[in-house]
């Protein structure tokens, strides 16, 4: 498992997954999203990109694959992607709106 | 039954079905928006206590022998009022815990548990939703007789029910305050503590009317363009305070903070819907209801004005506020 403080996105096989957590709801308004978490009754806002992301999220996927299939969307650098994908991933994770999934649970 | 464990002795003996035994055989009509609501299975001690509680909001109709309230000319959604012993409930000191009404959505039905009384409200679909939401018929069990009111256990029931209602029919109803200035109606939002009960008391000294520092109705207009305000007899501090009864044309919605000077910033929709949302008690827990919430909140964004409002708790933060309705609202 990376730590946060790792400059570069992982292999596909190794990186840790992640995962929207069960109780959370989410829809996209105007490019936007509107994240809800039902248990702890927390409405959050997400740009276009993250929005994007939540929606990829709803199976089990690593950084990697998410920058990959970012990258044939959105006109931004990879490097740059990378970076806003691992930033993303740690503050969705840190508001408990996605979950890192261990490697081989089903998805 | 996970829901009622926190409160019942035997939650696994929570009702499946809406049926019991009826504390009396008198009914009242309530005329609240998305109504009427019709409590049935009153003792006379209870039907005394709802005529007091809700007197402004009473069905008008020719009363029958047992003094009862007609409901032939509407459909009412029928609320009925069932006992259960007192030994039901779990012996919770006053200070154990603070005064809770848990919910259990299903896709059909919710179920309700509290310290002092639990709830069935089976829903069914209307109009053009997907999804079951307006109430078909509902049930509260109770230990209280007279105090069915002062306990405030149908208020905190009723308050479900309508809000479930109000969603089925396009509305919502939310945690905020509403002061009509103008023949029309700013709603301002905010979490608890933000200052809705001061800057409604603050109004109200200024000249202006209060609908409401609690809870208020949005609903939308028939054409689906405009909409509008209405009065629920649910209040919070400013509860027997005179208030504004009616319903008034949206002027606009306010995300309420406070801040050393009062100012005003126009709040984008996709914010002001996460806002509408995080406010929107009761259905905004439920998953099963999300999506529709959501979209019905979309449609009120997308007509209403919205802007945040630093307050500064007093009362010159009106002459930031538009005086009449802004009619076209930018993203």
């Amino acid at each position: 498992m990376g730590s946060r403080s790792e400059s570069s996105i992982m292999s596909s096989s190794e990186a840790p997954a992640f995962k929207a957590r069960s109780d959370v709801r989410y829809r996209t308004v105007f490019d936007e999203g509107i994240v809800v978490r039902q248990r702890a009754a927390e409405v959050l806002v997400v740009n276009s990109v993250g929005a994007r992301i939540l929606e990829l999220l709803r199976e089990q996927s690593n950084a990697e694959d998410l920058v990959t299939r970012l990258s044939a969307e959105f006109e931004v650098e990879r490097s740059e992607l990378e970076a806003d994908v691992r930033t993303f991933l740690d503050e969705l994770t840190a508001a408990e709106v996605v979950e890192r999934v261990e490697r081989g649970a089903a998805g | 039954m996970i829901l009622a464990t926190p409160f019942l002795r035997e939650p696994d003996l929570f009702p499946a079905r809406l049926a019991g035994e009826p504390w009396g055989q008198h009914s009242i009509g309530l005329d609240i928006v998305g109504g009427p609501y019709r409590l049935e299975g009153l003792s006379r001690a209870q039907l005394e206590a709802v005529r007091r509680r809700f007197a402004d909001h009473l069905v008008a109709a020719a009363p029958d022998p047992l003094g009862n309230e007609s409901l032939a000319a509407c459909a009412p959604i029928a609320i009925s009022i069932f006992r259960i012993e007192e030994s039901e409930f779990l012996d919770l000191s006053p200070d154990a815990l603070e005064y809770v009404v848990a919910s259990e959505p299903t896709p059909g039905r919710v179920a309700l548990a509290s310290p002092d009384f639990i709830g069935l409200l089976d829903l069914e679909q209307s109009g053009d939703a997907s999804v079951a939401c307006s109430p078909a018929a509902a049930a509260l069990w109770t230990a209280r007789d007279a105090t069915l009111v002062d306990t405030g256990a149908i208020e905190n029931f009723l308050r479900v029910v309508v809000a479930y209602r109000l969603l089925a029919l396009g509305g919502v109803m939310l945690h905020s305050a509403a002061i009509a200035r103008n023949q029309q109606a700013s709603v301002f939002v905010g979490h608890s503590g933000a200052g809705k009960s001061t800057l409604s008391r603050l109004s109200h000294d200024a000249g202006l009317g209060v609908i409401s520092d609690d809870l208020n109705a949005l609903v939308p207009g028939r054409d689906g363009g405009d909409w509008w305000v209405d009065q629920l007899p649910f209040a919070g501090d400013f509860r027997g305070q005179p208030v504004v009864a009616g319903r008034f044309p949206l002027a606009g919605i306010y995300h309420l903070e406070q801040a050393p000077e009062h100012g005003l910033r126009v709040l984008s929709t996709v914010r002001s819907v996460a806002l509408l949302v995080a406010n929107a008690p009761f259905v905004n827990s439920d998953p099963h209801r999300q999506d529709l919430l959501i979209e019905v909140l979309c449609g009120l964004a997308s007509q209403a004005s919205a802007h945040t409002l630093s307050f500064r708790r007093d009362a010159d933060f009106w002459q930031l506020l538009p005086e009449t309705r802004a009619r076209v609202r930018p993203r």
